[in-house]
Protein backbone atom coordinates (compact mmCIF):
# COMPACT_ATOMS: atom_id res chain seq x y z
CA UNK A 1 0.00 0.00 0.00
CA UNK A 2 1.51 3.23 -1.10
CA UNK A 3 1.30 6.33 1.08
CA UNK A 4 0.20 9.55 -0.50
CA UNK A 5 2.51 12.41 0.37
CA UNK A 6 1.26 15.99 0.55
CA UNK A 7 2.73 18.07 -2.22
CA UNK A 8 5.14 20.68 -0.91
CA UNK A 9 5.02 24.25 -2.15
CA UNK A 10 6.93 27.45 -1.61
CA UNK A 11 4.92 29.59 0.82
CA UNK A 12 6.50 32.81 -0.44
CA UNK A 13 5.87 32.06 -4.11
CA UNK A 14 2.29 31.07 -3.36
CA UNK A 15 1.61 34.35 -1.54
CA UNK A 16 3.60 36.55 -3.90
CA UNK A 17 6.23 37.52 -1.32
CA UNK A 18 9.52 38.58 -2.88
CA UNK A 19 11.24 40.39 -0.02
CA UNK A 20 11.37 39.20 3.59
CA UNK A 21 11.63 41.76 6.38
CA UNK A 22 13.41 40.67 9.57
CA UNK A 23 10.90 42.69 11.62
CA UNK A 24 8.01 40.51 10.40
CA UNK A 25 8.29 38.00 13.23
CA UNK A 26 4.81 36.56 12.65
CA UNK A 27 5.86 35.34 9.20
CA UNK A 28 9.28 34.10 10.26
CA UNK A 29 7.86 32.06 13.17
CA UNK A 30 6.28 29.72 10.62
CA UNK A 31 9.73 28.54 9.59
CA UNK A 32 11.26 27.75 12.98
CA UNK A 33 10.60 24.80 15.27
CA UNK A 34 9.32 25.05 18.85
CA UNK A 35 12.93 24.94 19.95
CA UNK A 36 13.70 27.96 17.79
CA UNK A 37 15.70 26.09 15.16
CA UNK A 38 15.37 26.99 11.49
CA UNK A 39 13.44 24.27 9.66
CA UNK A 40 15.14 22.64 6.66
CA UNK A 41 13.99 23.18 3.11
CA UNK A 42 13.00 19.55 2.68
CA UNK A 43 10.29 20.07 5.33
CA UNK A 44 9.06 23.60 4.57
CA UNK A 45 9.25 23.20 0.78
CA UNK A 46 10.45 26.77 0.20
CA UNK A 47 12.49 27.54 -2.89
CA UNK A 48 16.25 27.76 -2.53
CA UNK A 49 16.34 31.48 -3.21
CA UNK A 50 13.65 32.35 -0.70
CA UNK A 51 15.06 29.96 1.90
CA UNK A 52 18.36 31.84 1.83
CA UNK A 53 16.52 35.16 2.26
CA UNK A 54 14.42 33.71 5.06
CA UNK A 55 17.47 32.36 6.92
CA UNK A 56 19.14 35.77 6.73
CA UNK A 57 15.98 37.45 8.08
CA UNK A 58 15.71 34.98 10.98
CA UNK A 59 19.36 35.51 11.93
CA UNK A 60 18.87 39.28 11.89
CA UNK A 61 15.74 38.95 14.04
CA UNK A 62 17.68 36.79 16.51
CA UNK A 63 20.47 39.35 16.76
CA UNK A 64 18.07 42.15 17.70
CA UNK A 65 16.17 39.92 20.19
CA UNK A 66 12.95 39.70 18.19
CA UNK A 67 13.34 35.93 17.92
CA UNK A 68 15.06 33.48 20.27
CA UNK A 69 18.25 31.61 19.46
CA UNK A 70 16.83 28.71 21.43
CA UNK A 71 13.72 28.12 23.52
CA UNK A 72 15.19 25.42 25.76
CA UNK A 73 16.45 27.74 28.51
CA UNK A 74 13.21 29.73 28.79
CA UNK A 75 11.11 26.57 29.10
CA UNK A 76 13.25 25.02 31.80
CA UNK A 77 13.20 28.18 34.03
CA UNK B 1 23.18 57.00 -2.51
CA UNK B 2 22.70 54.03 -0.21
CA UNK B 3 19.85 53.52 2.19
CA UNK B 4 20.21 51.95 5.61
CA UNK B 5 17.93 50.93 8.44
CA UNK B 6 19.08 50.97 12.03
CA UNK B 7 16.99 49.39 14.78
CA UNK B 8 18.09 49.95 18.35
CA UNK B 9 16.71 48.97 21.74
CA UNK B 10 16.43 51.35 24.68
CA UNK B 11 15.51 50.51 28.27
CA UNK B 12 11.70 50.29 28.45
CA UNK B 13 11.64 51.83 31.95
CA UNK B 14 12.68 55.20 30.58
CA UNK B 15 10.09 57.97 30.36
CA UNK B 16 9.08 59.42 27.02
CA UNK B 17 11.12 62.58 27.60
CA UNK B 18 14.26 60.55 28.28
CA UNK B 19 13.73 58.46 25.13
CA UNK B 20 13.29 61.70 23.17
CA UNK B 21 16.60 62.95 24.57
CA UNK B 22 18.34 59.77 23.42
CA UNK B 23 16.75 60.10 19.98
CA UNK B 24 17.93 63.71 19.75
CA UNK B 25 21.42 62.63 20.73
CA UNK B 26 21.40 60.02 17.94
CA UNK B 27 20.09 62.59 15.45
CA UNK B 28 22.85 65.03 16.38
CA UNK B 29 25.41 62.29 15.87
CA UNK B 30 23.87 61.49 12.48
CA UNK B 31 24.29 65.14 11.46
CA UNK B 32 27.89 65.04 12.63
CA UNK B 33 28.60 61.96 10.51
CA UNK B 34 26.63 63.39 7.57
CA UNK B 35 23.92 60.75 7.60
CA UNK B 36 20.69 62.10 6.13
CA UNK B 37 17.77 60.93 8.28
CA UNK B 38 14.62 59.75 6.46
CA UNK B 39 12.59 58.26 9.32
CA UNK B 40 13.19 58.20 13.05
CA UNK B 41 10.42 56.99 15.31
CA UNK B 42 9.58 54.64 18.17
CA UNK B 43 8.56 51.28 16.75
CA UNK B 44 7.09 50.03 20.01
CA UNK B 45 7.67 48.47 23.38
CA UNK B 46 8.12 44.76 23.06
CA UNK B 47 9.11 41.75 25.09
CA UNK B 48 12.62 40.63 24.17
CA UNK B 49 13.09 37.06 22.98
CA UNK B 50 15.96 36.73 25.46
CA UNK B 51 17.25 38.88 28.30
CA UNK B 52 19.73 41.62 27.42
CA UNK B 53 21.56 43.02 30.45
CA UNK B 54 18.82 41.49 32.64
CA UNK B 55 16.10 43.40 30.75
CA UNK B 56 13.02 41.48 29.63
CA UNK B 57 11.36 44.37 27.75
CA UNK B 58 12.71 47.06 25.49
CA UNK B 59 11.65 50.10 23.49
CA UNK B 60 12.51 49.57 19.83
CA UNK B 61 13.43 52.68 17.86
CA UNK B 62 13.65 52.63 14.08
CA UNK B 63 15.99 54.91 12.15
CA UNK B 64 16.19 55.11 8.36
CA UNK B 65 18.95 57.14 6.78
CA UNK B 66 20.92 57.57 3.58
CA UNK B 67 24.63 58.14 3.06
CA UNK B 68 27.47 57.59 0.65
CA UNK B 69 30.31 57.54 3.18
CA UNK B 70 31.01 54.05 4.51
CA UNK B 71 33.60 55.28 7.02
CA UNK B 72 31.06 57.44 8.80
CA UNK B 73 28.78 54.40 8.98
CA UNK B 74 31.41 52.49 10.91
CA UNK B 75 31.90 55.43 13.27
CA UNK B 76 28.14 55.67 13.80
CA UNK B 77 27.99 51.95 14.59
CA UNK B 78 30.83 52.39 17.07
CA UNK B 79 28.95 55.28 18.71
CA UNK B 80 25.83 53.14 19.09
CA UNK B 81 27.75 50.24 20.60
CA UNK B 82 29.44 52.50 23.15
CA UNK B 83 26.22 54.35 24.03
CA UNK B 84 25.22 53.37 27.57
CA UNK B 85 21.46 53.73 27.04
CA UNK B 86 21.33 51.58 23.91
CA UNK B 87 20.97 47.91 24.82
CA UNK B 88 21.42 46.55 21.29
CA UNK B 89 21.57 47.99 17.79
CA UNK B 90 21.60 46.62 14.27
CA UNK B 91 22.13 48.44 10.99
CA UNK B 92 21.16 46.78 7.72
CA UNK B 93 21.43 47.80 4.08
CA UNK B 94 18.18 48.43 2.22
CA UNK B 95 17.65 47.69 -1.47
CA UNK B 96 14.96 50.33 -1.95
CA UNK B 97 14.34 53.78 -0.58
CA UNK B 98 12.16 53.45 2.53
CA UNK B 99 8.76 55.12 2.63
CA UNK B 100 8.57 58.30 4.66
CA UNK B 101 6.31 57.70 7.65
CA UNK B 102 4.41 60.59 9.22
CA UNK B 103 4.22 60.96 12.98
CA UNK B 104 0.42 60.49 12.87
CA UNK B 105 0.81 57.03 11.34
CA UNK B 106 3.33 56.05 14.01
CA UNK B 107 0.89 56.87 16.80
CA UNK B 108 -1.56 54.28 15.51
CA UNK B 109 -1.43 50.96 17.26
CA UNK B 110 1.19 48.53 16.07
CA UNK B 111 -0.54 45.43 14.61
CA UNK B 112 2.53 43.29 15.26
CA UNK B 113 2.04 43.42 19.02
CA UNK B 114 0.03 40.44 20.22
CA UNK B 115 -2.91 40.87 22.58
CA UNK B 116 -1.05 39.04 25.33
CA UNK B 117 1.86 41.46 25.09
CA UNK B 118 -0.54 44.41 25.15
CA UNK B 119 -2.16 43.11 28.33
CA UNK B 120 1.22 42.58 29.95
CA UNK B 121 2.34 46.09 29.04
CA UNK B 122 -0.86 47.74 30.34
CA UNK B 123 -0.71 45.79 33.60
CA UNK B 124 2.89 46.83 34.18
CA UNK B 125 2.09 50.44 33.31
CA UNK B 126 -0.63 50.45 35.96
CA UNK B 127 1.76 49.07 38.56
CA UNK B 128 4.56 51.47 37.70
CA UNK B 129 2.29 54.54 37.35
CA UNK B 130 2.78 57.58 35.11
CA UNK B 131 2.63 55.32 32.06
CA UNK B 132 6.15 54.09 32.66
CA UNK B 133 6.51 50.47 31.71
CA UNK B 134 8.77 48.51 33.96
CA UNK B 135 10.17 45.02 33.86
CA UNK B 136 7.96 42.58 35.75
CA UNK B 137 9.35 41.47 39.11
CA UNK B 138 11.48 38.37 38.91
CA UNK B 139 9.88 35.17 40.12
CA UNK B 140 11.01 34.04 43.51
CA UNK B 141 13.32 31.13 43.25
CA UNK B 142 12.09 27.94 44.78
CA UNK B 143 13.86 27.03 47.90
CA UNK B 144 15.67 23.77 47.70
CA UNK B 145 14.73 21.30 50.34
Amino acid sequence: MAFQTRKKYCYFKENGITEIDYKDVKLLKRFVTDQGKIMPRRITGTSSKMHRKMVRAIKRARNIALMPYTNISSESK
Amino acid sequence: MRYYESLYIVNSNYEQSRINDIMKEVENKCDEYKLKIINHHIWGKKRLAYNIDKHKYGSFILLNFETTAINSLQEFDRFMILHNNVLRNQTVYLDKKPEIINNDEVKKEDPNIDDKEKNNLTKEAKVAGDGIVSDPPAKEEKKEN
